[in-house]
């Protein structure tokens, strides 16, 4: 819904792991520039971008940047609308109360409203 | 108001699974380029019955494809039209 005609609600969809592809750094950039222009943002993490929340990650010595690092900018940027498809995080076996970043988990039927209330959606 | 899906990838990736989880009923999927290959197995699920299903044509011919009656073959002319008639689209692969 948008509240000004600058102010557009966007959702981001993130279904990509975090090394496999270039795919879930862009989504974050994406999420970033957006919250630059103050935006209202959601990130929803769904199927394989749940991986991007997985504690403990050291990409060093397969030459990649820590994207989780970067997640945890998210507050300082005002995304705090962050959210993960609880099916998809237990179908992986991680615990929604022990991940990289604090989300909030939602059912599919949740994202879906999340759509229906969107301006723009992206999926990547 | 509601939401065009695009899907333009096999079943080798859970795109249209995906997309199916999180659409709403009344919602528009149209199937193109691979994904043009998941019709005959997409009118088959409950869930289809919901949506409004479209296949662009030119990425069916291409492949020989038969497409069930129940998915709407549409040109590049009618996929514009399609998205100007929804709020948002949302392209999933």
């Amino acid at each position: 819904m948008s509240t000004t005609n600058s102010r557009k609600t966007i959702t981001f969809i993130s279904r990509s792991t975090p090394y496999g592809g270039g795919l879930a750094k862009a989504c974050l950039d994406m999420v970033l520039s957006a919250a630059v222009f103050e935006q209202h943002i959601n990130l929803v993490f769904m199927d394989d971008g749940v991986w991007q929340l997985q504690p403990n990650q050291s990409p060093q010595d397969i030459n990649a940047k820590d994207l989780s690092a970067a997640l945890t900018a998210l507050p300082l940027y005002e995304v705090n609308n962050v959210f993960a498809e609880s099916a998809s995080l237990s179908a992986r076996g991680l615990d929604p109360k022990a991940l990289v970043i604090d989300i909030t988990p939602y059912s599919a039927q949740q994202i879906a409203a999340l759509i229906r209330e969107s301006d723009v959606v992206y999926q990547l | 108001m509601s939401t065009l899906h695009t899907v333009n990838k096999t079943a080798a990736t859970n795109a249209l699974e995906a997309c199916l989880r999180v659409a709403s009923s009344g919602d528009s999927l149209l199937l193109l380029e691979d994904g043009v290959y998941q019709a005959s197995k997409l009118v088959q699920l409950p869930v289809a019955k919901t949506l409004q299903l479209f296949a662009l044509k030119e990425d069916v011919t291409a492949r020989g494809i038969k497409l069930p009656a129940t998915v709407t073959p549409i040109d590049y002319a009618q996929f514009v039209d399609l998205v100007c008639q929804q709020q948002r689209s949302v392209s999933w692969f």
